[in-house]
């Protein structure tokens, strides 16, 4: 009986709880704003500023480690004057599961 | 984080601390446990990790989208903990695995209410959408 539930605890809580916190903690998109940013002379602190988001979220989205909504990416791409296409890159060229 | 947000942080730490070791000692002292004590000092810790975390020690504030990521992924995360965390205090405290020797009723549905409230909650907010 209690290896039961121990097995039920352990799929319902734990294994789920392992698989959320193990879930990519890296983005599925690719991105220039680095490149992008320097060659336009911004900050991370003043894009972030433009952007109206915090420093933060700005140094997250450079190194791949949080995707930004569309919105955000668009006013990204709006600040630094380029299209979309040409700062964010999709991972496996934007076909789900390679 | 500035000096005084420092100092508040703080503060509230030994504000916990001095809750919970006036529960202890209770506890310890005089075999009793006083909920008040209990329930302010998790309140003390609520708003020491608020305010350490968002500087506010209710977790408010002006969030922007990478914070309520943040905030939503805590909040899945936390939803399991918290259903094996009550297990486990139901299991240990009931000193059995036997559901047929559980007496605490309100805990035993709290548990079962763990499992429950997310497919639930999952049916009714799909439907908004379907």
């Amino acid at each position: 009986m209690f290896d039961t539930l121990f097995a039920f605890f352990y799929n319902e809580g734990v294994k789920k709880f392992l698989h959320l916190t193990k879930a990519r903690v890296a983005s599925r998109m690719e991105n220039k704003i680095k490149e992008y940013r320097e060659r336009s002379g911004f900050s991370q602190g003043k894009l972030a500023e433009m952007c109206n988001v915090s420093r933060q979220t700005i140094n997250a989205i450079e190194n791949n480690k949080y995707d930004p909504s569309l919105q955000l990416a668009f006013d990204i791409a709006r600040t630094l004057g380029v299209t979309m296409e040409e700062i964010f890159m999709p991972e496996n060229g934007g076909k789900r599961n390679g | 984080m500035d000096k005084t947000k420092k100092v508040i942080g703080v503060l509230a730490f030994l504000v916990f601390l001095t809750i919970a070791g006036f529960s202890l000692y209770k506890w310890i002292r005089y075999g009793t446990i006083d909920a008040g004590s209990m329930f302010f000092s998790f309140l003390a810790l609520t708003y020491f990790f608020n305010w350490i975390n968002w500087g506010n020690h209710e977790g408010g504030g002006e969030k922007d989208e990478l914070d309520k990521h943040i905030q939503t992924q805590s909040a899945k995360i936390g939803y399991y903990v918290l259903m094996v965390l009550s297990g486990l205090i139901l299991f240990i405290s009931e000193g059995t695995g036997n559901f047929n020797h559980i007496d605490n009723y309100p805990l035993l549905l709290v548990v079962c209410l763990t499992f429950v409230t997310v497919p639930i909650t999952e049916f009714i907010y799909s439907r908004k959408y379907k």
